[in-house]
């Protein structure tokens, strides 16, 4: 869909020249973001790994971010992804885990002189250190971390800064990797590496369009979660990056092992299954491998490729172990099972049924339904009003059945909200938190259990029940979640949203084809500056 | 205020190249011990410790902390055993039947609990009642402490949190420039450190006892941080410059922030303890011990170790230690609990009374050996707890009856009420006469009235917010 925006449409009517043609930006009507959102710790952890070979250095060093935040239009508390700009602020707690960061980082790989020497592309011949030596390490480390060749300026700056260094009493007969270590410091606590500029250039009134360097970071680190390769950077400093060319840049990076890691990132950030609580370490590590082995599936490109398949599937991957736990027929190994007729995809997983917050094993169906609801509905489930106590729970008197409890819970002011959420859960209520297949109440088995849920006016009953009748809302629910994951905002403009469903519809489903769609979209290329700059 | 004074510890490695714990050398105090020998006074010392708990769980009006006897040798309730098991039941005074009313008045905070009490009481200031709700509307105790003792020590001050958890409301807050759809002036929390593998880094990075033998290679470090952070805060102005104002704001704030740990590396450490020492911690947090389930005992042993020697070096003279963020922390798992749950829907809401109270005795064993530490770390002639203030505020209480007047929530829930609220408050400072039960039930005095009362004792002026006031009967 391309759309012209307004102020492409006003100008002078009459004579001189024809106005300039209509600007396609597709941010039309989106909200101001941040000219420099900042990296999140696994994004750091990984650009520090490719330049260094360091693992896990943010991971020890900062804290992890917020998996919820509360949203300030409707003040209600979200799960978000770890890439939400708005999460970010430059906390003292952030700074100093930074600096701790850059100091461990440059300590370690300044000692391994030959790993030093490899990046920069020559060995240092001159006492205390070698100036151009260190010019070349600070231009070769300094262009990845920055994603940007580094200025003259600023190279200079960094040497006048540290070579003084090399000089230390301390340093020994090592100054010139004193003064690398000082340099790779400098470089990592230097706002460029963690803040992220989309500066561009102003195409528009209120709408930029980023340079190639800010293009080629914004698909390393939506495609692979990391900086570019020098190969990306040496393209970036070419000519400017035609549509095909970003294209074509694209289709090269979803094919590199990076993109469908980054496309597995997404899903647990979405999903959640990584944080399944199951206490029983052995099944849950099973779990895990029944739910990584169906996103895997589900992710794989081209011929006969399916995503739905991640929620339509009717076989799973089980160890033994894992069949017996769900009562199903345990084969010899792990390997895939079919599923009996009311189980399908991932909603039948032990990972994502233990997720809704259970008491041990018992299931809380308002906590489960707004789980899904929100998930994979992409409904607001909004606050409760001020006076109720959300988090009590429905309290289940002795001997009553759990149904009737809530039943009874969802009326006055508590009506609107349990009615839709309640409804959802107990669609899903004869699975207990461990994905077990049950009928009667765990804690009173005098009660059945119906099974039966609904959204809106439908009723369902179970997860493939469930799914039948909502994949669609499901799979347009997972473009949103991913436009947000890509964005780094609380929400996904409407038009930019209907052009991904649509393209996400039109490749059946192939998410390497909606990760495609959403990169070479004309509002990959701009950003909606608020401020005058 | 910078202090070189003696160290024995450092005298004595160079002698035998190993550090043993010494008495304090008389030439580093005044004749009486009540000083240093340059005269300057012993530092004086806030700490706060935050529970995320009320007394009692859903349905309970029965609870097994709030001691039945009033006044010195108080009993000690299930609750309070840690108290007993390491002997500071003397050191530290538990203040009862304290009371933040869900109304529009002075420390007040609006009908919902979770949202606005603690704002309510960290801060002195009713909550939700005007302006932006979810939001504190003044600066937190510790904030306010640090204006009026105004230490020069290495940190200002230091907020830790027990769960790794983050997000969700924290309760130390700063006065901040409001974005261009805000107030003027806006309130923010304070991220606490919540990995103390990283709050040991923070602290002994480039540490080493003042000494007269110079070591080459810290100062080497320290030069090479330095220049980083310079190099840093010339890249700040120069990417500013292209900023719009929203992110100008953001890059003004990260820039205070490299300021205020470059003056931190500038700064000398003070020895005031003869117990000040690196602790040579891993450089790794410990291991879950299942998933999202971290091993909060190890945590919380490294955080009161941490707690102690920041003390005990004098780093800093101001310290929060959060159980963990209201609201989304508040699910907290624990070794200790995880057979029932999450700390508030499973612990507080969906167990028994019994349950509860053994999490609350965990945090109170927490706080117990915070206590213990610093009453076994020497400092003039007495220990770091004479010269300190420490206290223990939890988030609710428990109600009686389902009166909207004095309970959250409109009133449903014992549990969701700022009222007959229990704190501690430890330490000997400006007179505090530890050791006793003082129960205000029926006199409605607000929880920050401990907190007011600790400014009293640390020697500034003992307001709040909206609340000032001292409780006399805590001191001798």
């Amino acid at each position: 869909m391309s759309i012209a925006t307004l102020a492409g449409c006003v100008g002078d009517i009459g004579g001189g020249d024809p106005p300039d043609p209509p600007v396609e930006t597709g941010v039309q009507g989106e909200t101001p973001t941040t000219a420099i959102p900042r990296l999140s710790r696994r994004e750091i952890d990984r650009t520090i790994a490719d330049v260094f070979g360091i693992v896990g250095a943010a991971e020890r060093n900062l804290a992890p971010d917020p998996k919820t935040a509360v949203n300030p239009t409707t003040t209600a508390e979200e799960e978000v992804f770890d890439t939400l700009a708005a999460t970010k602020t430059p906390s003292q707690v952030f700074v100093d885990g930074l600096e701790s960061l850059a100091f461990e980082v440059a300590r370690d790989f300044s000692f391994d002189t030959a790993a030093v020497d490899a990046l920069a592309g020559c060995t240092p011949v001159t006492q205390p250190f070698d100036e151009s030596c260190l010019a070349a390490f600070i231009r070769s480390a300094g262009g990845r971390l920055w994603r940007r060749p580094l200025s003259d300026q600023e190279v200079d700056a960094l040497i006048t800064t540290v070579g003084p260094l090399a000089s230390d009493p301390a340093a020994g007969a090592a100054g010139h990797y004193v003064a690398v270590r000082g340099a790779i410091s400098a470089l990592i606590v230097s706002p460029e590496l963690v803040y992220r500029a989309e500066i561009g250039d102003v195409v528009e009134p209120g709408v930029v369009k980023l340079d190639n360097h800010e293009v080629v970071s914004r698909l390393a680190y939506f495609l692979w979660g990391t900086t570019p390769t020098p190969e990306l950077l040496e393209r970036a400093a070419g000519p400017e990056l035609s549509d095909e060319d970003i294209a074509a840049l694209v289709d090269q990076m979803l094919a590199d092992p990076r993109g469908v890691q980054q496309m597995q990132v997404f899903h647990e950030l979405w999903l959640r299954y990584t944080s399944l609580l199951v206490t029983d370490a052995a099944l849950a590590a099973d779990m895990r491998a029944e739910t990584d082995a169906l996103v895997a599936r589900s992710l794989a490109s081209g011929a006969g490729s399916d995503w739905s398949q991640l929620f339509t599937a009717e076989e799973t991957y089980v160890t033994p172990a894992l069949a017996t736990h769900y009562g199903m027929p345990a084969p010899a190994q792990a390997s895939w099972v079919g599923y009996d007729e009311t189980r399908a995809g991932i909603l039948s997983h032990g990972s994502f049924l233990s997720l809704s917050q259970t008491k041990l094993t018992e299931t809380l169906p308002s906590r489960r339904g707004a789980m899904v609801a929100r998930r994979l509905l992409c409904q607001a489930i909004l606050p409760p009003p001020p006076d109720v106590a959300v988090d009590m729970g429905v309290t289940v008197p002795e001997d009553a059945c759990k149904s009737d409890a809530y039943e009874a819970h969802a009326s006055g002011t508590c009506a609107g909200c349990h009615n839709v959420i309640d409804g959802v859960g107990f669609g899903f209520e004869r699975y207990d938190g461990l994905g077990r297949y049950r009928e009667v109440e765990q804690d009173n088995p005098a009660c059945g259990i119906e099974g039966v849920g609904n959204v809106g006016a439908q009723a369902f009953a179970g997860p493939r029940d469930f799914v039948d009748q909502n994949l669609e809302t499901i799979s347009e629910c997972a473009v949103e979640h991913l436009v947000r994951f890509a964005t780094r905002d609380w929400r996904a403009s409407g038009d930019r949203l209907e052009r991904m469903i649509a393209a996400f519809d039109g490749s059946s489903h192939d998410f390497t084809a909606l990760m495609r769609a959403v990169a070479t979209d004309p509002s990959f290329r701009h950003r909606v500056d608020g401020v005058p700059q | 205020m910078k202090r070189l004074r003696l160290s024995r510890r450092a005298l004595i490695r160079g002698a035998f190249g190993t550090a043993i714990a010494l008495p304090t050398l008389e030439c580093m105090l005044s004749p009486n011990g009540e000083a240093l020998a340059g005269g300057d006074p012993l530092p004086k010392r806030y700490f706060l410790m935050y529970c995320p708990t009320s007394l009692v769980t859903s349905g309970s009006h029965e609870e097994g902390l709030t001691p039945v006897n009033a006044g010195f040798g108080y009993d000690i309730r299930p609750v309070l055993q840690p108290f007993a098991d390491r002997q500071v039941s003397a050191d530290i005074s538990v203040i009862s039947g304290l009371f933040a009313a869900p109304l529009d008045v002075p420390g007040g905070y609006n009908v919902d609990y979770h949202g606005q009490a603690p704002y309510a009481v960290m801060t002195g200031k009713r909550s939700g009642f005007s302006g932006t709700t979810w939001r504190p509307q003044g600066w937190s105790a510790d904030q306010i402490a640090l204006q009026r003792l105004a230490p020069t020590t290495k940190f200002p001050f230091l907020y830790y949190q027990l769960d790794s958890q983050t997000g969700g409301m924290v309760v130390s807050y700063e006065e901040t420039t409001g974005f261009e759809d805000e107030d003027p002036i806006v309130y923010r929390g304070i991220e606490p450190q919540t990995s103390p593998a990283l709050a040991y880094n923070q602290l002994f990075t480039g540490f080493s006892p003042p000494s007269d033998m110079p070591d080459p290679q810290a100062e080497l470090e320290r030069r090479l941080r330095l220049s980083s952070l310079s190099y840093a805060k010339d890249g700040i102005g120069a990417l500013h410059a292209r900023l719009g104002v929203n992110d100008q704001r953001t890059l003004d704030e990260h820039l205070e922030r490299v300021r205020e740990l470059e003056k931190r590396i500038e700064a000398t450490t003070g020895v005031v303890s003869p117990n000040c020492h690196d602790p040579m911690h891993q450089g790794v947090d410990p291991p879950d011990v299942s998933t999202d389930v971290p091993d909060q005992d190890a945590r919380a042993g490294l955080f009161v170790e941490l707690v102690e020697l920041a003390f005990a070096c004098d780093m800093t003279r101001i310290i929060t230690l959060g159980g963990a963020s209201v609201m989304t922390g508040s699910g907290m798992r624990n070794p200790a609990w995880n057979h029932i749950g999450g700390l508030h829907g499973e612990v507080q809401h969906a167990s028994t009374q019994a349950d509860l109270d053994a999490a609350n005795r965990w945090f109170v064993d927490v706080y117990a050996r915070i206590i213990e530490r610093c009453k076994a770390t020497p400092e003039g002639a007495g220990n770091v707890l004479d010269n300190t203030a420490a206290l223990f505020i939890m988030e609710g209480g428990k109600g009686l009856t389902a009166d909207p007047n004095r309970s959250g929530d409109g009133g449903a829930d014992p549990n969701h009420s700022g009222d007959n609220a229990v704190a501690f408050l430890a330490g000997r400072v400006g007179g505090l006469a530890a050791g006793q039960h003082v129960n205000l039930t029926g006199q409605d005095l607000h929880p920050t009235t401990v907190i007011t009362t600790a400014f009293q004792a640390l020697g500034i002026d003992p307001s709040l917010g909206e609340i000032s006031g001292v409780i006399d009967q805590l001191f001798g």
